[in-house]
């Protein structure tokens, strides 16, 4: 029967808190974020390899993990401890590839299934396979009559190596231990990376013990004080201390009397039930212990989060905002009227084809019929591409800065800084696609001006008035009103808009005057706005979606699911 | 072989190759840069400016070398070996030094230059009225580890490691690998490689094979980091090998010395000098019986 003692609750509510980590959005690079996302990874890789196999048979073999610094002699002093060579050691650094676990024949079963770790695929075939295979996300199973029953032995990869992958490996397999078994040397021992480990296996209670390997024997008196001294202000002075002196290898192994007391103090843990089981219990109530604090660590990070996420949020919004209202401003306050469109009005206007197409008919006919001898386009032709290519400019002006101000606002903000980079060039203007699609837009717009004119063409008060210009030269007339400030030409706009044809500003006065014709440049400017804001939202879309789902209630959620982890913990602690 | 540590003439060569007016291009590129480009890259360059035009300002006449290296690779040992003096603490206590400090060569005792760099520490060589040295100018900083765990140590280096003309970084066998050396200072360096040498220190520790193979595998780290032009050499400030790789010493090789001869061959052979060459400098300089078989193992090690 396993020794569960009531842990199921615990389980589960532990099962919980891993998805809700799972689920905490962490990913602006804002101060804490990365480390967070560390600390989260950390965690949940804790929950697997570690908490819940060790909440499920607290009776499984404890699992030693031998950690230390690159060069400080771990394998050689693994191999030492279990009389072979089961891992591979040697001048080179890293040497320690893919980590090594050693057990007694007896508990191989406890190992050979994913149960702790299951992250790392088991092989065996002895060091030279492992060596030449060398694959990351492995670990290779080997077995030693020499390893006491209930023991097992991992050699993990270097703590301070320079290949990033041996460090991250060997603080999981650190978090996945019962008992640490730290190698460091006299040249080492004040190191500062080893240190940041062995503060942690403080702060979680992991129960340790410390080996201090390659001491010249004529240091050995003042190294291992001082070190004693260190472990002892830190808090660990409880922590076993051996000292190993610095020998010739004999064929690559330490000589047995080196090891004997390191050898000696396993095979009592080994032998002895209840010194074993304290030593698990220590160091799985530490974990548990640890868990507050750490998943409280990242609770605290999501507001950071989620406020950056608002921030740059915001500053997007802001900067399309702004877009908007420029380009509604520009349609009101008749610049548009100036520059090409007018010259395209006035030649409209002064042609007479505008006085033409009050014949409808006959205007029409005389269109085709010129452009047909001609082969150019007509004045009215022209005027609808001044007027689309003035919009055009006027909104690709505005989202090209609306892309910058975002950009710039992004720029100074770490996470921002961190979007851009990772989104690549292009983003600093508007989008390639946004002309053509402006374009469109722009023609659909007129022909709605058109449909909307015709409709009202309908209306018996308008009736006269867009009959007597036809469709066209009422629609061309309306959208020119569009751009004019009052929704309608009045006053010197007239006269600028008129050009020199009296004719033409008579006719525009009485277009204009007309309080029906108002009201539609005034529905045709709306549908153009809204289309052009449509349009902006499209633009701004390239930068929300880069910022990561914003979950205000994910700190909630984790410390929920912490609390529920505690309730279980008091439940199954009163149960035992 | 150019010896390393060249007293005055490697500052001067450095302000000789057009550094005015490159550094003015950096100042004027910051300038029109400032408001359009990345504020960091900017203030960065402005920093590169200052720093480089102050230490114009206080003159060529020396160089300034920072032996940098972790807490235990041997840097004070090397540093007294250099000096031929015991200036520097040596101890099994680690972490051993704590504040920088300097020796300088020559009469001008550099003291504008030294308060600059924030040195207070100062030994003279040789002292007043002895002749002058081939390191005239050289101004020697042993510096404190930049991996343990007092965070004063690392802050000074990292302050050093800025100031400095030329650095040697003294690695050694237990700890040539280190992330704390390469991610945090060698990486950042690359594209320096001209004025960084990269010492491995201790190698009386190891084998003659051993000794091959890590610097082979210290070669490999070195291009990772981008630093594959760096110059590489093997000492060991206990025995004294490879130290005359550091600068000119007076001694003559001794004759029989087998272990002498290797390192020599090794450091040849390691800086891409060619076989032939290494063979006559051995040649000329050892009375070796069997300097064939020790050159083809030694260029045999480094290119397997």
């Amino acid at each position: 029967m396993p020794e569960t003692l009531g842990a199921a609750p615990l389980v589960t509510a532990i099962e919980s808190l891993r998805t809700a980590l799972e689920s905490t959005p962490l990913d602006l690079e804002i101060g804490g974020g990365a480390e967070s996302r560390r600390e989260r990874t950390a965690v949940i890789g804790q929950i697997q390899d570690y908490l819940l196999p060790r909440l499920q048979r607290l009776d499984a073999p404890l699992l030693t993990v031998v950690g230390g610094s690159t060069g400080a002699g771990k394998s050689t002093l693994v191999n030492g401890l279990v009389g072979t060579t089961v891992t591979t050691a040697g001048v080179l650094r890293p040497t320690t590839r893919a980590p090594v676990l050693v057990c007694n024949p007896d508990d191989r079963d406890w190992f050979a299934t994913d149960r702790i770790l299951p992250g790392l695929a088991r092989t065996t075939g002895g060091p030279a396979a492992a060596a030449a295979d060398g694959r990351a996300g492995s670990l290779q199973l080997a077995t030693a009559p020499e390893v006491p029953r209930g023991l097992a032995l991992l050699d993990a990869p270097d703590v301070d190596s320079v290949v990033t992958a041996n460090r991250e490996l060997a603080a999981q397999l650190l978090a996945a231990a019962d008992l640490w078994l730290f190698v460091t040397t006299a040249a080492r021992y004040a190191d500062a990376v080893p240190w940041e480990l062995l503060h942690t296996a403080q702060e979680r209670s992991t129960a340790l013990a410390v080996v201090l390997d390659r001491v010249p024997p004529e240091a050995a008196p003042e190294v291992s004080a001082h070190l004693r001294e260190m472990l002892a202000r830190n808090g660990l002075g409880d922590a076993q201390l051996f000292v190993v002196p610095e020998t010739e290898l004999l064929g690559g192994a330490l000589p047995v009397a080196s090891v004997e007391p390191v050898r000696a103090w396993l095979r009592e843990l080994g032998a002895d039930d209840g010194r074993r089981q304290a030593v698990v219990r220590a160091t799985l109530d530490g974990a548990l212990d640890s868990l507050s604090a750490r998943v409280e660590q990242i609770a605290a990070q999501t507001v950071v989060q989620l406020a950056a996420g608002n921030t740059l949020a915001t500053q997007v919004g802001q900067a399309y905002d702004t877009a908007a209202h420029e380009v509604d401003r520009s349609l009101r306050d008749g610049s548009l009227l100036r520059g090409e469109v007018l010259n395209r009005w006035q030649e409209y206007v002064g042609t007479g084809e505008f006085m033409r197409s009050l014949e409808v008919r006959i205007g029409r006919l005389r269109d085709r019929l010129r452009a047909a001898f001609t082969g150019r386009p007509t004045p009215a032709t022209e005027l609808r591409d001044a007027v689309e290519s003035g919009v055009e400019s006027l909104v690709l002006d505005a989202a090209d800065r609306a892309a910058e101000r975002s950009v710039e606002g992004w720029r100074v903000h770490p996470a921002g800084k961190a979007l851009l980079a990772a989104a690549g060039e292009g983003l600093a203007r508007s989008s390639p696609q946004l002309r053509t699609q402006l374009a469109q837009e722009i023609r659909d717009w007129q022909g709605q001006v058109l449909a909307l004119v015709a409709e009202e063409g309908a209306d018996k008060r308008t009736a006269a008035r867009v009959a007597s210009l036809g469709v066209n030269g009422a629609g061309l007339a309306v959208m020119i009103g569009v751009f004019a400030h009052t929704g309608g030409l009045t006053g010197g706009e007239v006269a600028v808009a008129g050009g020199t044809s009296v004719a033409g500003q008579r006719l525009l006065e009485a277009v204009f005057g007309d309080q029906a014709v108002r009201t539609l440049a005034r529905e045709a400017r709306l549908e153009l706005v809204s289309r052009v804001e449509r349009l902006l939202a499209g633009e701004a879309d390239r930068f929300a979606a880069l910022l990561p789902p914003r979950d205000e209630s994910a700190g909630a959620a984790l410390r929920a699911a912490l609390a529920q982890v505690q309730v279980a913990r008091r439940q199954s602690a009163g149960l035992a | 072989m150019t010896p390393v540590l060249t007293g005055r003439r490697a500052a001067a060569r450095l302000a000789g190759a057009g550094l005015p007016e490159r550094l003015q291009a950096l100042a004027t590129a910051a300038d029109v840069a400032d408001g359009r480009l990345d504020p960091d890259a900017v203030a960065a360059a402005r920093a590169v400016t200052a720093r480089a035009d102050e230490r114009l300002r206080l003159g060529v006449g020396h160089t300034l070398v920072a032996l940098a290296g972790a807490t235990g690779s041997g840097k004070s040992t090397l540093f007294n070996s250099l000096t031929g003096a015991e200036l520097s603490t040596v101890g099994v206590r680690r972490p051993t030094t704590a504040t920088a400090h300097a020796c300088v060569w020559g009469a001008d005792e550099a003291a504008e230059l030294l308060d600059w760099a924030g040195v207070r520490r100062r030994h003279r060589l040789p002292a007043p009225g002895e002749a002058d040295t081939a390191l005239d100018g050289l101004a020697l900083l042993d510096l404190p580890d930049h991996d343990s765990i007092e965070v004063s140590h690392r802050l000074e280096v990292d302050r050093l490691v800025e100031l400095v003309d030329l650095l040697v970084w003294v690695l050694d066998p237990q700890k040539y690998a280190d992330a704390a050396v390469h991610e945090r200072y060698l990486r950042p360096l690359a594209g320096h490689a001209g004025v960084i040498l990269v010492a491995l220190n201790q190698v009386d520790r190891l084998g003659a094979a051993e000794c091959a193979a890590c610097l082979s595998d210290l070669r490999r780290l070195l291009v990772a980091d981008g630093l594959g032009d760096v110059r590489l050499i093997a000492t060991s400030g206990r025995t004294g090998a490879g130290i005359a790789e550091l600068h000119e010493v007076e001694e003559e090789p001794v004759a029989g010395d087998v272990d002498g001869a290797r390192l020599i061959a090794l450091n040849m052979a390691l800086n891409g000098e060619p076989r032939a060459d290494t063979e006559r400098y051995l040649a000329e300089n050892f009375q070796l019986p069997d300097r064939g078989k020790l050159v083809d193992e030694v260029y045999a090690a480094i290119d397997g």
